[in-house]
């Protein structure tokens, strides 16, 4: 079977079957199932999504370290066979869009190569999402936010000086005072921002008046708790204001039956996603109406008795899951991936269409100027910094030019193209960055304030600014089209260039 | 009815009658190839199974009845225009800090026509092949292409020329692969490539390496594979360089009578230029010789009915008898100068002086003579002082 659909792609497509790419798109899709899979059966309990502290860290570790060896391999094995002939270089006719076909299928390869590990987080989460599909995950974050209110770990959390209002004055000086560290577009918005709350002096003054009367009224209580433990990325769960005031109403209404139902609730969702503790729970009930007053008496934390309630993992698992429900198409994920996966095309590309001594000659050519140029910028700091990287520059292109002309044509020829091949896809990004940083408003200093202060921006430098990713995407879309449509063309007129 | 090639079919068939089984098989090969059509590609492919391991009386009447169907099929005529395919006008070459210069070199070539190139090493025959097929780049001089089609850039133009060097690169795979993939690369699909790859595998004897890779090859195969994979290009300008220096001498004497048979075919001819040392092998075949001697060239028409009105015979004799007894033998004939190379007397004779008048005076002497050739018109001559 297979020796007929090679006999048949060699007869009908022989760039499919010179470039196996059939072969090699079908292990790659088995490659992905295979660590779809491997994802999915990854997740056999909670405990698995307790360890991880982002969901990122699913793509990374070990699972990275697997998917990159078998990639290696599997691109080795696809070279040794993909890279035996070559009709470019036996000076075979080849069809219009051949050459924008073959990148495509080594950029299609190396992208398949290069993503294995997203297909083992989509198995895992897909799986996580399965498991906890019954899964009221706004009323959990609920539960455990009332529950962490009501499971005392610091004393600090129940102070007066955390209670919701005094936190909101607080952050809001917190907003102001971050106004100064920040560098940016947003200054000038945050700058309207401070306008509007008024004299910093005045909020000063305000703010030490509240702290000593936070100090004065030290009291440590249930009632003074507003915390919103996890569950931010949840927009339906309750906040912290709500959280202070449903605890406030329970326990000023003496309703023990509703705490011990959260508290129930609690142990249940513990024992659910193997949540690692040796407290009792229920308990807490009673220790919520031990005085009139309703202060804690026990802090896990600070207790010496070793009571240990993993919060944390709860908190994890509870975000995975969210994050399991929520996946998006992360854009400038897929973009950073695409464009690692086209720099190593165009490496292999330019391998193909050159020969190994010109790509090796390539390589170390630009190795050593790296190098000197790296140790010359390392040598000449401070203010000659910009300078001496520039007539190094200059230099060491002078130098290029002088061996240039020694060397034979052709093979000056063929470095030239392969260092433009390897340096075009950073073209675009860098011209961007030169001009969004020649574009960059300049920092105004204002001595009533005493504080620099960003000039408007420019509408171009705006426009950079905002639309970076799809600019991004569309650098990319440009690089794929010239060196599909334009770039081969010059690898064609070099390979029948006389050597001599 | 092409009487040409009616007059080519009679003589397999005649090669069939006498029990030349094996040439008539290349020749039946070669008029089947001409039809271009492609049921007498399978009628053929059958035979050659059929009679594979057959060299008997019992392959007579299968081969008549398969020229029969060639005939009947006719051949495919290519148009008759006879314009120039290549046209290289004083071309010279000097490398880069090398002593040897290249002198500049003129010749046309028409379709069917043989050029040979011959001179001893390091004398241009290959810098003169790089630069025709596009490797080099001359220093002065032109070389004018006659391709069907106009050609818009340089690899156009070097797909169009088929180049075999001395060295063939290396290839991956089976030969049967390899083929396949340069026919379809020029134009042939499917069925079609299938057995126009069956045809050439055939015509060239490498049935029995049809899933042999490049290590497995001898080098004279790996040449025969190289001449293969040209053949499915449809050259019209084929440039070989030193093609009999890694085949045996049946092969060399094979593949030459072969490639003058290709530049004549009907329906594809083509010009050949071929560099070799062999130089009576390849003066057997083509149609002017170029002499290269430290890059200058000597031009030779061996299709001139004209005498070159040589003032000299030159005869190479290899014998038991020393030159004084040659010379004595020899002074009858007035000779004027006899050399030994180590191997060989080159005896030098008044124009008038026949081979059959040498002969004679060596057989009248009773000297043992192993082999004896008249290179007066041979560019065998020129080598004569070196």
């Amino acid at each position: 079977m297979i020796k007929k659909i090679n006999k048949f792609l060699l007869l009908y497509f022989p760039l499919i079957w010179n470039t196996r790419a059939l072969w090699m798109l079908l292990s790659l899709a088995g490659l992905h199932l295979a660590f779809y899979l491997s994802g999915w059966w990854y997740f056999d309990t909670y405990l698995k999504i307790q360890g991880y502290p982002e969901s990122t860290s699913i793509m990374g570790g070990s699972n990275i370290a697997y998917a990159a060896i078998i990639s290696i391999l599997l691109i080795i094995v696809w070279l040794v066979f993909y890279l035996r002939n070559n009709p470019f270089k036996s000076f075979y006719p080849l069809p219009r869009g051949y050459f924008a076909i073959e990148f495509a299928i080594i950029f299609l390869v190396l992208t398949g190569c290069i993503n294995l590990p997203r297909s083992f987080a989509k198995g895992f989460y897909d799986h996580v999402e399965h498991q906890s599909h019954g899964v009221n995950l706004t009323e959990e974050i609920n539960t455990v936010n009332l529950a962490y209110a009501l499971i005392p770990q610091n004393q600090f959390d129940y102070d007066a000086y955390n209670r919701c209002d005094s936190l909101e004055y607080r952050e809001t000086r917190a907003y102001i005072d971050s106004i100064a560290r920040v560098d940016s577009l947003d200054r000038i918005r945050l700058q309207a921002y401070r306008d509007s709350v008024g004299n910093d002096e005045a909020d000063l003054a305000e703010e030490r008046t509240q702290r000593k009367k936070d100090l004065e009224h030290h009291d440590y209580s249930y009632l003074n708790f507003c915390k919103q433990y996890t569950g931010d990325y949840d927009t339906s769960a309750m906040g912290r204001r709500a959280i202070s005031a449903k605890l406030q109403l329970m326990l000023t209404s003496n309703n023990k039956a509703e705490v011990a139902a959260i508290l129930n609730r609690f142990e249940h969702m513990c024992l659910k996603y193997k949540i690692d503790y040796n407290v009792n729970i229920p308990s807490y009930t009673a220790m919520a109406f031990k005085d009139d007053r309703h202060r804690p008496s026990v802090y896990l934390n600070i207790s010496e008795e070793r009571r240990t309630l993993d919060f944390e993992s709860l908190n994890r698992v509870l975000s995975h899951i969210h994050q399991a429900r929520t996946r998006a198409f992360d854009g400038t994920e897929w973009l950073i991936t695409l464009y690692m996966a086209l720099f190593m095309a165009l490496a292999l590309f330019s391998f193909r269409l050159s020969s190994t001594r010109i790509w090796l000659i390539s390589l170390v050519g630009a190795g050593v100027i790296s190098v000197i140029y790296g140790i010359v910028v390392a040598l000449v700091r401070g203010e000659y910094f910009a300078l001496g990287g520039a007539i190094t520059l200059i230099v060491l292109f002078y130098l290029i030019y002088q061996i240039s002309l020694r060397a034979r044509r052709k093979t000056m020829a063929g470095v030239n193209l392969v260092w433009f091949t390897w340096a075009f896809p950073g073209l675009p990004m860098l011209i961007h960055v030169l001009i969004s940083e020649l574009s960059r408003p300049k920092n105004i200093y204002n001595p009533k304030t005493l504080a620099y202060v960003m000039a408007t921006p420019s509408a171009l430098y705006t426009f950079l600014e905002d639309h970076q990713s799809a600019l991004d995407t569309f650098y990319f879309v440009f690089i794929l089209l010239v060196v599909t449509t334009v770039l081969y063309r010059h690898y064609r007129t070099w390979q029948a260039m006389d050597e001599e | 009815m092409n009487p040409i090639f009616e007059g080519r079919l009679q003589e397999v068939a005649q090669h069939y009658q006498s029990g030349d089984h094996h040439l008539g098989l290349r020749r039946i090969l070669d008029a089947a190839l001409e039809t271009r059509d492609m049921t007498i590609f399978e009628k053929t492919l059958a035979f050659c199974r059929q009679t594979e391991d057959r060299n008997d009386d019992s392959v007579v009447q299968p081969a008549l009845d398969l020229i029969a169907s060639i005939s009947s099929a006719g051949v495919h005529i290519a148009e008759t225009k006879r314009k120039n395919v290549v046209s290289v006008k004083g071309i010279s070459k000097q490398y880069r800090g090398g002593k040897f210069k290249l002198f500049p070199v003129s010749l046309e070539l028409a379709p069917g026509e043989i050029i040979g190139l011959v001179g001893e090493n390091g004398n241009g025959k290959t810098t003169l092949l790089r630069i025709m097929a596009g490797e080099l780049h001359p220093d002065t001089g032109e070389i004018t292409y006659g391709f069907s089609a106009p050609v818009s850039n340089n690899y156009e133009k070097r797909s169009q020329l088929a180049f075999v060097q001395q060295r063939i690169p290396r290839w991956w795979g089976t030969l049967t692969d390899n083929l396949h993939f340069a026919a379809r690369h020029y134009g042939l699909i499917g069925r079609e490539n299938e057995l126009w790859v069956e045809m050439i595998i055939a015509r060239l004897g490498l049935r029995s390496f049809r899933m042999h890779s490049w290590n497995s090859l001898s080098s004279g195969y790996r040449t025969r594979f190289e001449l293969a994979r040209t053949l499915l290009r449809s050259p019209k300008i084929l440039l070989l360089d030193e093609p009999l220096a890694n085949l045996d001498i049946i092969a060399q004497q094979t593949i030459l009578h072969d490639l003058r048979f290709l530049a004549q075919s009907q329906s594809q001819p083509m010009a050949i230029v071929l560099s070799s040392q062999q130089i009576y092998e390849v003066e057997k075949i083509s149609d002017r010789i170029v002499f290269l001697k430290q890059g200058e060239p000597i031009y030779q028409d061996l299709r001139s009915t004209v005498s070159t009105g040589s003032a000299v015979n030159l005869f190479e004799i290899e014998t038991t008898a020393t030159r004084d007894e040659l010379l004595a033998a020899f002074q009858s004939l007035s000779v004027q100068q006899i050399q030994f190379n180590g191997g060989v007397f080159i005896a030098t004779f008044q124009g008038d002086v026949t081979a059959s008048a040498v002969m004679n005076n060596l057989a009248t002497q009773k000297f043992e003579v192993s082999y004896f050739r008249n290179i007066s018109q041979s560019s065998r001559r020129f080598f004569a002082n070196a």
